[in-house]
Parts: C-alpha cells; structure tokens; sequence
C-alpha cells in the first residue's frame, strides 16, 4: 500500500477525532443524571456515523472502479481540489465568526443534561456523519481506500 | 486493518471519555471538567485549523494527482 495512503488516511482520522463538540457532549452526558445509558449510546451513535461514511465512499469507490468509471477517479482530482477551497474557507469562517471569549458554556451544553438515550445515539450520528468537517474527513478517507488499489480484504 | 483503524482513531476522542467513565465512575469527573473548561475556550481555533488542514490536503493531493 501506498504510504501516502496511509498517512492521508491517518491525518484524515486524527481530523474527525479532533472534534471539540461531541467531545463536550459526551463530557456533558458523562455528568449528567443518567451517564451511562446516554454516553454509551452517543458514542455507539458516532462511531456508527464514521463507519457508515466510511462504508459508503469506500463502496462508492469500489463500485465505480469495477464498473470502469476511471473518468470518475480523474474528475475526483478536480472535486477534490474544489471541496479542499471550500474547507480552508469554511475553516476560515469559522475563526472569524468564533464566539467572544467571554461566552460562557453554549445552552445546549445544559439542554444534554435532559437528553434521552435515543435521542443521544442520534446525535452521536449526526455529528459524526453530518457534520461536514467529519462527513468530508471520513468520506475522503473512504474515497482514498476505495482507489488505492488494495486488493478487497487488505481493506478492512 | 486501515479501515478498523481509521474508525477507532476516529472515534477515539469520544469513545475513550467513555470507557474510562465505565472504568473508574465518578471519580473520573474532575478530569472530565477540566478537559471541558480547557476545550471550551479553544473549540473555535481548533475546528478552524483542522478544515484549513484538511482542504490543505485535499488541494495538494489533487494538485499532485494522488
């Protein structure tokens, strides 16, 4: 396997741990009322999200590859380096757009105190698979797997 | 192996507050406010760098072909 492969997949992977917010989440549900029913199913709900990105755009990836679509694979390059302008940009706005240091805790940091077990894994998903840091991050990764040219079982 | 990997790496940050909760109880809870208290102010600037990271390399590997 390629050793940028890995390296990216890894930088890729570090790029979706390194999320402040469901970090402060499970945090948040570590001290609330009921820790262990909820934190356990936001974090069944996160890592559920990244396996199923990660599933899809590796599948995607395989699919497209069997088929013959290696247009596909070249205008990949192109959409890559659009949706990399984008990111840097969306990176930049959020810096500028950063709350005063005087904030304190966001309300829906208290508003988790509440919040059910189901309700929990749902946004351990969302903010694991919609979240558009992590669903790029994961989805690239899959991408990068899918195209690498491992043989199937090398993958998982 | 690379797959397992990168969703374990992933989750990580996450998944490790909660097993050490299942470990230790309670008793984890002064660690988990002072990662809070110290996340908190640099949530903005972490999230920022990391998409600045991340499109940085989308860019280059497109650039270069990869």
């Amino acid at each position: 396997m390629a050793p940028e492969t890995i390296t990216s997949v890894l930088l890729l992977s570090a790029g979706v741990a390194i999320s402040p917010l469901p970090v402060l989440a499970v945090i948040a549900l570590l001290v609330s009322r009921r820790p262990r029913p909820t934190s356990l199913a936001f974090a069944g709900g996160w890592l559920g999200g990244i396996v199923a990105v990660l599933t899809v755009a590796l599948g995607f990836a395989i699919g497209a590859s069997r088929l013959g679509l290696t247009g596909l694979q070249r205008s990949a390059a192109v959409i890559g380096i659009v949706l990399g302008v984008l990111v840097m940009v969306a990176g930049v706005l959020v810096w500028v757009r950063r709350p005063a240091d005087e904030a304190g805790p966001p309300g829906w940091l208290a508003a988790l105190d509440e919040l059910p077990p189901s309700r929990a894994f749902a946004a351990g998903g969302a903010l694991s698979a919609v979240n558009p840091k992590n669903l790029v991050a994961s989805g690239t990764a899959g991408l990068m797997l899918g195209w690498s040219g491992l043989s199937p079982d090398q993958i998982p | 192996m690379i797959a397992i990997a990168f969703c374990l790496l992933a989750g990580s940050t996450v998944l490790v507050p909660v097993l050490v909760f299942l470990a230790v109880g309670r008793r984890a809870q002064d660690q988990l406010f002072r990662l809070r208290d110290w996340l908190l102010p640099r949530q903005a600037g972490l999230v920022a760098a990391l998409l600045v990271g991340i499109g940085l390399l989308l860019v280059v590997r497109g650039v270069l072909g990869v």
